[in-house]
């Protein structure tokens, strides 16, 4: 179960980080604006 | 947040190839605070700070590039993986049009209209910085690397609309390869499904 739970935190980690990523280096004005 | 798309489309093929998520926890992906970190910092100036004098550099435009240099070592730090090189090659180009105007990215008025984003009362006069954006309202004529600043402009579909540069369809690429899956491969697939190619 534990490992369970620590394989979903890595997927969650691994797309929190891919979405962090693509608007923090690119995407300017991503945020309601251009 | 149209670029978020990329990770979407990644994601969807990554899971086709290795027929699950569960590549998602071997991208090798070191440091990601720093990429999420960088993320918090510039939501942060552009939402809570407002943008300062048109031409001048501003409290908010300093944020940005103190964001931006967590995104640069987060860059170096994962220098191995062949998408971050694609993405890290899209956001140098990002930074090279985004340095002459001390964080804030240059859009054009056409641009921006262009996109269907501006709504009524908007000051889109030159040097403007916008309201919960990253960019500057500049003429293509004051505009250095005019280039790579934002000037691909989609009105439709509408959960594309938006203004990107060159550098921001290369992030998105770059992206869009790590989260498929490209460099998951090999060794560290032991013990784990083999992509289908």
């Amino acid at each position: 179960m534990q490992t369970l739970r620590k394989s979903y935190w890595n997927v969650l980690y691994a797309v929190m980080t891919m979405g962090a990523l693509v608007l923090a280096a690119g995407a300017p004005g991503e945020w309601g604006g251009p | 947040m149209p670029l978020l798309w990329a990770v979407v489309v990644g994601v969807l093929i990554g899971a086709i190839r290795f027929r699950g998520l569960g590549y998602l926890t071997r991208l090798g992906i070191r440091r990601g605070w720093t990429f999420i970190g960088a993320l918090a910092l510039q939501y942060v100036s552009v939402q809570l700070i407002a943008p300062g004098a048109p031409y001048e550099p501003d409290l908010r435009g300093l944020l940005i590039l103190l964001g931006y240099l967590g995104v640069i070592a987060g860059v170096i730090l994962n220098w191995r993986l062949v998408p971050i090189r694609v993405l890290g090659l899209g956001f140098a180009l990002n930074l090279l049009a985004v340095l002459p105007q001390y964080g804030y990215m240059p859009i054009t008025v056409e641009a921006y209209q262009a996109s269907g984003q501006v709504r009524p009362g908007d000051d889109l006069s030159d040097g403007v910085k916008l309201w919960r954006a990253k960019d500057i309202v500049l003429s293509r004529e004051r505009t250095l690397f005019w280039p790579l600043t934002d000037t691909i402009s989609v009105r439709e579909p509408t959960f594309l609309r938006g203004v990107y540069s060159i550098g921001d369809l290369i992030v998105a690429t770059g992206v869009a390869l790590l989260a498929s899956g490209v460099g998951v491969g090999g060794a560290t697939t032991v013990g784990g499904p083999k992509p289908l190619e």
